[in-house]
């Protein structure tokens, strides 16, 4: 046996994991060398230092902390979904008991074609539709909105992505009515800015990222439905058509003593999720409870909350924590200064042997990109990512990994292109667990990476 | 018998939250380690493995793997320190703002082997952890990560290398200062 061979068995020695013909070749090289039998004792030292500090640990008893904790939440959890389960029962019972002022209401719910359940105790006889209208005549005399939302999310990820147990990040919106039909907006985070001059947008993923986007462009998803704070309801009514959500129109007194005007809408996960990878990770995506409340005197829009029902829980995960109506905004907030080092996101663009690109499915273009990355091959890389260069950063991290496996692609939710399961082991020594997404849906027709990094 | 993660976190999903004791008792003392090494204070660490078990606790319904659900709890106990230290961070400029001192956080007994193992490579501080902070036996290591037993012995005979080195490191900086 030669040092090195000892050397890697030393750790079984001293486990008392080795068979007796390793054991005793193991023993036999210890006296005869005195370099590994220095190892050994260095070794021994660090295992009873590791579990002298292991003992010390173990002397801390967490058990009571934490079931006292978790009986105390669980308690509190409970009664708030009590609370929010008799607000419906209540108002399923007014709905049963009212009848004939529900008559109105229904006559619109028929004609509209929608699941909208209106009812109301200071205005019984008014309908669904004029209270709609209302609203919608206050909301168009808005000159701009200052709106700041929290919401469970990352800083530097896409706008859409919820996590239910992710952290609140606030978010800051801004809109210019200036009668155009997209007016001027901006959208903030601490990772992430969208700005919309009123002909295109312009989307800065912070440090150095940035993407153009048309007029219309889905930058901020969901919270452009919030953004367009004067068509709020209207979007609800058309999404209740759509998706099949199901709208309660109701009256409170809110905190402030003054009447409000409570929309509460039970939606469903838009898409297919047989599998599930993408359910609950944006609002779309997940079977919720979003709770307007409107002044009922002047109809504008005061509070939101959306809810995420799971199993076990409702969990909130966007609320407003603020609205201002026609503050002055400074023009300045509707333009973006870039840096100077600015790496842009472009659409990918035809490449020599186009063709051999276009046939590959989603797995092989998974293989293919992890395989540029392994062999530091940034030309080869570029081909399947989305934007112009690869910087130092994504280099350092990505290059010479290995790829330990990858599954089979699949689907979810309403996502256009594919995941792809993969794991692989960092230059770093990390492993990452994850699923590669990768979309098809460009000019130059063939896959490439669009997230899961 | 001693169960398995897998039947204490089905019993905790079917809402029998006492059997989650099970669970607390047998990887407190991999993420005490985790989070000391990480925040540098007995107390800050015992507080921060309170919460992550908390958040665990609510969140199981989550959990895709059973069998990995102490790397899990590592992620939980990551993102609870992060927000720690923040909250920590934001009070001490606070607290400078106010020309208040800060007091001195109590470390435990070998911070500088805390932060040594709680520095290595995931794959190879999941093994320190539950070898040594979880009373695993190598075998159960290899059955709780669900690798070979020669990897995990393999992985540990590197992770002693890295944390001598960073020891070593350690005493040197202290002697020069």
């Amino acid at each position: 046996m030669n040092c090195a061979e000892c050397k890697e068995l030393l750790v079984g020695y001293i486990e008392g994991l080795l068979e007796d013909s390793q054991k005793q070749a193991v023993e036999s090289h210890l006296q005869i060398c005195p370099p590994c039998r220095a190892e050994l004792k260095h070794i021994s030292a660090l295992r009873d230092r590791l579990t002298a500090n292991g003992k010390a640990s173990a002397r801390i008893g967490l058990e009571n902390a934490v079931l006292d904790r978790i009986l105390q939440e669980q308690s509190l959890k409970l009664r708030k979904a009590n609370k929010i389960d008799r607000q419906f029962q209540l108002w399923r019972k007014i709905m049963k008991s009212r009848i004939s002022r529900l008559a109105a209401a229904a006559v619109v719910i028929a004609a509209a074609g929608l699941s909208i359940v209106f009812f109301g105790t200071s205005m019984p006889t008014a309908s669904a539709a004029r209270v709609l209208a209302e609203a919608a005549e206050a909301m168009a005399k808005l000159r701009s909105v200052y709106i700041k939302v929290q919401i469970r999310t990352m800083p530097h990820d896409n706008f859409e992505l919820i996590g239910l147990d992710y952290d609140f990040v606030p978010h800051e919106m801004w809109k210019q009515f200036d009668g155009t039909f997209h007016g001027k907006w901006r959208v903030e985070k601490p990772g992430r800015v969208v700005v919309m001059d009123g002909q295109s947008s312009l989307l800065l993923i912070k440090p150095n990222h940035a993407a153009k986007g048309e007029a219309g462009t889905g930058f901020v998803l969901w919270l452009k439905h919030l953004l367009d704070v004067d068509k709020v309801l209207d979007k609800e009514i058309e999404l209740a058509r759509i998706e099949g959500s199901e709208l309660h129109l109701t009256h409170d007194t809110g905190l402030d003593g003054k009447d409000k005007l409570v929309v509460a809408v039970e939606a469903l996960a838009q898409g297919d999720f047989t599998n599930d990878w993408l359910k609950n990770k944006s609002i779309c995506a997940s079977n919720n409870l979003r709770i307007y409340a409107f002044d009922a005197e002047t109809k504008l829009l005061e509070s939101l909350e959306v809810y995420v029902h799971t199993e076990r829980e409702d969990v909130l995960v966007l609320r407003i924590t603020d609205i201002e109506y026609d503050p002055e905004i400074d023009p300045t907030l509707f333009t973006l200064e870039l840096p100077e080092d600015v790496i842009w996101h472009e659409q990918p663009k035809e490449v020599p042997s186009g063709y051999k690109y276009r046939q590959m499915l989603p797995d092989e273009v998974a293989k293919a990109f992890f395989q540029a990355c392994a062999d530091e091959d940034w030309d080869e890389f570029l081909k399947y990512w989305s934007f112009s260069v690869v910087d130092q950063r994504m280099k350092a991290y990505l290059g010479g990994l290995e790829v330990i496996s990858l599954g089979e692609p699949f689907k979810s939710g309403r996502y256009p292109g594919w995941f792809v399961p993969y794991e692989i082991r960092l230059k770093s020594g990390q492993t990452k667990k994850y699923n590669l997404a990768v979309r098809n849906d460009n000019p130059a027709r063939r896959y490439i990476v669009d997230g899961g990094i | 018998m001693e169960q398995t993660d897998k039947y204490y976190v089905e019993r905790c999903r079917n809402g029998h939250a006492d059997d989650f004791r099970f669970l607390v008792r047998r990887y407190q003392g991999p993420l005490l380690a985790h989070l000391a090494g990480r925040l540098g204070s007995r107390d800050s660490a015992e507080e921060a493995a309170q919460e992550t078990f908390v958040r665990a606790y609510f969140t199981i319904g989550k959990l895709e793997k059973p069998q990995s659900l102490f790397s899990w709890l590592l992620g939980i106990a990551n993102r609870v320190a992060k927000e720690q230290q923040r909250n920590l961070q934001r009070s001490r400029q606070l607290a400078e703002s106010l020309s208040q001192r800060t007091s001195a956080v109590e470390l435990s007994a070998d911070y500088a082997l805390e932060r040594a193992v709680t520095a290595l490579p995931e794959s190879y501080r999941q093994v320190v952890l539950l070898r040594y902070y979880g009373g695993c036996s190598c075998s159960q290591v290899a059955e709780k990560l669900g690798m070979p037993l020669g990897t995990v012995t393999k992985n540990l005979s590197r992770a002693y290398a890295m944390l001598r080195k960073s020891l070593q490191q350690n005493e040197d900086c202290e002697v020069r200062k």
